[in-house]
């Protein structure tokens, strides 16, 4: 059975990058073990913090993996998870809602440092700090 | 230079059944003709270089690992020196959507 695909939120990203414990320990498992997957909100939003040195080993880890960019998919179906919660009194924000379907649409699990913040139960979220090793 | 494991004279040979499609078959067969090997010797051969591929990219995958891990210097951005100012950091950036 293939290894499930995990999308890493923005801040798994810069902890995991600048060597923070468990969270490197786990995104270098998922680099070697080829399960990683990249929202394009995600990398817009690592860039955008990044120095041009860091850009360019950012870009370097990017290229064996697939980048789901915010195509019509995935924004219909952030449109829906916003509408949705919000009739349910819960107010996401939208790059929430189209990382979470980015994660849907690849059946990915998506791995944050704030879980709170996906309530969404069509995915599947990782909760890393209660599986440190 | 790799050599191709799995696939020496010395080791012993066991009899295994697998399934394939009509036009692989066929292509495998015509491959394997052609370059004067069986059936056999040709899947042996096919399996160790699959085998040895996949190890080779799990070594690059590796070294990309050890070269990205630790590729942010912190002394550059205070806002992301703990999961706290990181968090906050993200959800800021995400606030300025609405």
């Amino acid at each position: 059975m293939a290894m499930k695909l995990v999308l890493p939120d923005t801040n798994i990203l810069i902890l995991a990058l600048s060597n923070q414990k468990p969270y490197s320990s786990f995104l270098s498992s998922w680099i070697i073990d080829k399960q990683l997957i990249f929202s394009s909100v995600v990398v817009a939003e690592f860039l955008s913090g990044a120095t041009d040195e860091e850009e360019k080993v950012f870009l370097s880890l990017l290229k064996p993996f697939p980048i789901i960019p915010v195509d019509l998919t995935v924004a219909q179906l952030g449109a829906y998870y916003r509408k949705k919660y919000l009739t349910q009194k819960t107010k996401l924000m939208l790059p929430d809602c189209l990382i979470a379907a980015s994660c849907k649409v690849t059946k990915a699990a998506l791995a944050t440092a704030d879980p709170k913040d996906f309530p969404i139960k069509e995915i599947e979220v990782l909760h890393l700090d209660s599986k440190v090793t | 230079m790799r050599t191709i494991p799995y696939a020496t004279d010395e080791d012993e040979t066991v009899r295994t059944q697998i399934t394939l499609t009509t036009s692989l078959k066929k292509a495998i067969e015509e491959k394997a003709t052609k370059s004067g090997q069986s059936l056999s010797e040709y899947l042996r051969r096919a399996a160790s270089l699959s085998i040895l591929l996949d190890e080779q990219e799990r070594e690059n995958l590796t070294e990309l690992a050890q070269i990205a891990i630790g590729s942010v210097d912190l002394k550059n951005h205070p806002q992301w020196s703990n999961k706290t100012k990181v968090t906050r950091w993200v959800k800021t950036m995400r606030s300025e959507w609405q």
